[in-house]
């Protein structure tokens, strides 16, 4: 359908600059999640490509047209609101219908557009319900199908699922993605929620003060993010981050925690001396009997999610956090532990600039 | 949401009747009323000519003038007060927790939509001296013997114009304050409860603080609206007995349109208009809290 | 000290004497209301109660509430040309003022919550200044003008008149109204393909129903009850609204009858009591928005 080209876009409110110049290409029927925490700038950003914010500098083009100076109307864009934002005095049917109307299309037209629209939704039922009759997970269908009754070249999606409660949320999570693959739409799709990125995106894009810190494949930014903004922002529970010293023994890298002990890296890493930050994810500490691993650690807090367990531990250097898989035995609070850690997948980062201190050979 | 940049015929069109409307009704009358209050205007009169300051001096010299501004002044500040004050207490009656709070409301509400005239008409009624129902209280409760003749002294009169001005009035006040009431949230009031303090140092502590912005802007708007009406003293009293409910409103109105001295009317309205402002901007300082 | 002492004694009582006490709070605190409500009400109950009785019987010491004999003769009377004339004056002058002024009331209050200007902020400000324009003022001026646009003793002068001083507060109103309306709704549409002007027609007006009919009813009332205007802008009967009638016909002819005096007043009161009952909550909400809002 379409591709959309983000050329060096600024924008300001009054004197604060609130994006500071943005590259971003999405290619066509790519679904790409925008996250970052609140104030990044990902609303923003959206809402400049939706046309309801104007850019203070830069280009917006969509399958190739400047769309710079073009109301919504001509952008040929549908978007899925967080509040849904549903015409509260219309129908459902008159809901989806509002925008073909508005466009000039047949009433027969409309008819069968908005009802295969409503099949696709489960909405057939409630065509002559007002919003106020309906619970909040159809309120967010009616508010997709109003987006789908067209075919737009672009979805842009603004935190659609966060007023929803947690089951319905992964729920229409997989529903939007289904949608994504069948209507071959090019989506972009705004969240603070790093799960829903993860799950539902072809490529993340990280925001952060108005600026992209890392783009790519979910997996890509999880195993190697390039800041450590976005080591702690991807993942749950987060990455755990320390301050440690890089140094050279005998041609080889090492690692020095701040307890004093040494970490082998086992030649993935060009030997300098450095001060960073060094990361491990929970998934790749694991626990062992007290005396052995890298650390030892008191347990702090154990919880209990079903399918694994997390075991959070004092030790020398700091809190950490272990994941464990469910149903094996862990240490109870307050008793000692030892803590292994998979060497080949510690993460590092200059300390104080945060910038990932790239392998040997990547 | 929008920008006139990229909507400029839609911004105009939207403001385009209001600026006729205004412009021809409002901006234009108050600019043309303030110019006209140095002339000796009057459609008695061929020719106008500037008069100077010469309206202003003739209305500082008349101590007519000075009258009206006392009875204008008196009424209007004690009837502002009354209704506050009344109306307060009723809204702080009806949020303790009582049922039935919105069929109060509305039998108070109601008395907001009385027409001027009907009240006119009925205190007329209620305070005739002979047989009026409020002579009739006053006698069998013992407070007076006789006839106490409401509308005929010069002490009593601007009392009967204060009473219709502050019932007619008492449901704004309460009405705002009532939703200001509930619009506090109930755990404010339940902290304080559990901090410790009973309802009148909840009252003085929590809710009148809370209240004050609100109220005493609604009362500024009572006083504004008070200095407007002219219905009673015009029909009413028509300004009598002596003068003794001769107000600014009725002074203006009489001297443009009863002698037809525009020019001295003018000078009036405009000298009301700027007592006005002074006073709200002085209000504004004293009565209403800063936030925060 | 006193203080302590209070707190420590409203503290100790056992838990059925709390109930008691504040069961006997509670019921003072109904005949308080119902008191205060009364004495409100008063004024009106009176009038009804004297427009229902026969001249005689309205002289009487004491006074009695429910009259002796009840008589529809009082208004029999009023039915006659003159107010008849009178009433269908004011009604229309006051449906259209309220249709004029809120229409454009509405326009305007979109105007200044949707479009962020300079000028906003002070027109705000000037059409709230603009309530305390002293109004014989401003009718000397607007005479000058209705006598120039052939405007005197037509509807047209009073409908613009009451325009005049009505249509800041439905500005205000419509305004408070629209700044607490979610902006999305209004996107979506614009992101649909609606123009600005079809979001303002098909969206915005139909979602501000209730505080148009504040607005209305507001606009409505003030012009039932305006008597300069009317004094001065009409000469002749059939162009009269009721106020100015009233004042210069019937209090005019007026000797002694308050019987008839109050059927009249029960009379001019009714349309505006019966727009209050049907549209209370919706006028209320109108009125409170801004203030709950602060």
């Amino acid at each position: 359908m379409a591709n959309v080209q983000i050329n060096q876009v600024r924008k300001s409110y009054g004197p604060v600059e609130i994006l500071h110049g943005i590259d971003l290409g999405i290619k066509d029927r790519e679904f790409v999640a925008l996250v970052g925490p609140s104030g990044c700038g990902k609303s923003t950003l959206l809402r400049i490509i939706a046309g309801l914010e104007e850019l203070g500098q830069g280009e917006i083009s969509i399958d190739g047209d400047v769309v710079n100076d073009l109301t919504p109307k001509d952008r040929d864009i549908a978007m899925v609101f967080q509040s849904y934002a549903l015409y509260p005095h219309k129908n459902v049917y008159e809901n989806m219908a509002f925008t073909l109307k508005m466009r000039g299309a047949k009433r027969d037209e409309i008819d069968q557009k908005v009802r295969a629209a409503a099949d696709a939704l489960n909405l057939t039922d409630y065509l002559d319900r007002s919003p106020a009759q309906l619970s909040g997970g159809q309120r967010q269908r009616v508010a997709m199908g109003r987006a789908l009754v067209r075919k737009p070249k672009v979805f842009l999606f603004d935190e659609p699922l966060s007023n929803l409660d947690a089951k319905l949320r992964v729920e229409m999570r997989t529903e939007i993605r289904r949608l994504h693959q069948d209507l071959e739409a090019t989506s972009v799709y705004v969240t603070h929620d790093q799960v829903e990125a993860m799950t539902m995106a072809d490529r993340i894009v990280v925001l952060h003060d108005g600026h992209i810190v890392q783009q790519g494949a979910p997996m890509e930014l999880y195993d190697r993010p390039a800041t450590v903004f976005v080591a702690s922002f991807i993942g749950s529970p987060q990455m755990n981050l320390f301050d440690g010293q890089l140094q050279h023994s005998g041609g080889r890298a090492a690692l020095t925690l701040t307890d004093g002990s040494g970490v082998d890296l086992g030649g993935r890493f060009a030997p300098t001396d450095a001060d960073v930050t060094w990361g491990i994810r929970p998934d790749d500490l694991s626990l062992c009997a007290p005396g052995a691993g890298v650390l030892q650690g008191q347990v702090a807090v154990v919880e209990h999610t079903g399918g694994e367990v997390l075991v959070f531990a004092d030790t020398a250097i700091g809190n950490l956090c272990v994941r464990a898989p469910a149903r094996t035995p862990v240490p109870r609070v307050g008793e000692t532990t030892g803590i292994a850690m998979d060497n080949d997948r510690l993460h590092l980062f200059s300390r104080p600039a945060g910038q990932r201190i790239a392998e040997i050979g990547v | 949401m929008y920008s006139i940049k990229r909507h400029p015929y839609f911004f105009m069109s939207l403001f385009a009747p209001a600026l006729f409307l205004v412009g021809g009704l409002l901006l234009y009358p108050i600019v043309n009323g303030i110019w006209l209050s140095f002339t000796n205007a009057s459609p008695l009169r061929p020719t106008t000519d500037f008069v100077g300051l010469g309206n202003y001096v003739y209305l500082f010299e008349d101590p007519q003038f000075w009258d009206v501004l006392g009875n204008t002044v008196f009424i209007c500040s004690v009837s502002t007060i009354f209704c506050t004050v009344l109306g307060l207490i009723v809204a702080l009656l009806l949020d303790s927790g009582i049922r039935f709070v919105g069929f109060f409301r509305a039998a108070v509400f109601q008395v907001w939509v009385v027409p001027w005239i009907v009240i006119a008409i009925l205190w007329g009624w209620l305070f005739n001296d002979e047989w009026g129902i409020v002579n009739h209280f006053l006698r069998s409760i013992g407070v007076v013997e006789g006839q106490m003749a409401w509308l005929f002294e010069t002490e009593l009169a601007p009392w009967v114009v204060i009473f219709a001005y502050s019932w007619r009035a008492v449901p704004f006040v309460m009405v705002i304050a009532l939703a200001a009431l509930q619009g506090i949230p109930k755990e404010i009031q339940e902290a304080a409860e559990i901090d410790g303090a009973g309802y009148f140092n909840r009252l003085r502590h929590i809710l009148l603080p809370l209240l004050q912005n609100i109220v005493m802007t609604a009362a500024l708007l009572e006083a504004v609206r008070f200095l407007q009406e002219v219905t009673i003293p015009l029909v009413l009293t028509q300004g009598g007995p002596i003068g003794a409910t001769n107000v600014l409103s009725l002074f203006t109105y009489k001297a443009a349109f009863t002698e037809w001295d525009f020019g001295l009317a003018a000078a009036a309205g405009t000298f009301w208009l700027v007592f006005v402002i002074i006073f709200a901007g002085i209000y504004n300082r004293v009565a209403l809290r800063k936030s925060a | 000290m006193t203080q302590s002492l209070t707190m420590s004694r409203r503290a100790s009582p056992s838990r059925i004497s709390r109930t008691l006490r504040r069961r006997a709070n509670l019921g003072m605190i109904y005949v308080c209301v119902t008191a205060l409500v009364m004495v409100m009400l008063i004024p009106v109950g009176w009038m009804l109660s004297t427009s229902f009785k026969p001249l005689k019987d309205v002289f009487q010491i004491p006074p009695r509430w429910i009259p002796e004999v009840i008589t529809f003769q009082n208004y029999a009377a009023q039915f006659n040309e003159v107010l008849g004339t009178l009433t269908l004056n004011s009604l229309i002058v006051a449906v259209c003022a309220a249709a004029l002024s809120t229409f454009v009331g509405a326009m305007t209050a979109y105007g200044i919550s949707r479009f962020r200007f300079r000028g906003g902020p002070v027109l705000m400000l000037f059409f709230m200044g603009s309530l305390a324009f002293p109004v014989p003022l401003i009718m000397i001026s607007l005479y000058g003008l209705f006598v120039k646009l052939g405007l005197l003793n037509t509807y047209a002068a009073l409908v613009l008149g009451h325009t005049a001083i009505t249509i800041p507060v439905s500005i205000w109103l419509l305004k408070n109204f629209f700044d607490q309306l979610p902006r999305e709704v209004e996107e979506a549409a614009y992101v649909d393909g609606a123009t600005p002007l079809k979001v303002f027609v098909f969206i915005v007006l139909p979602m501000a129903r209730p505080a148009l009919a504040a607005s209305a009813i507001f606009v409505f009332v003030v012009s039932w009850n305006e008597l300069l205007f009317g004094l001065t802008f009409t000469s002749t009967t059939d162009m009269r609204p009721l106020p100015a009638g009233i004042t210069l016909i019937f209090l005019q002819e007026f000797e002694g009858a308050w019987s008839e005096m109050m059927a009249l007043a029960v009379i001019v009161s009714v349309p505006v009591l019966v727009l209050f009952f049907f549209f209370q909550k919706t006028f209320l909400r109108g009125v409170t928005a801004g203030a709950v809002k602060g």
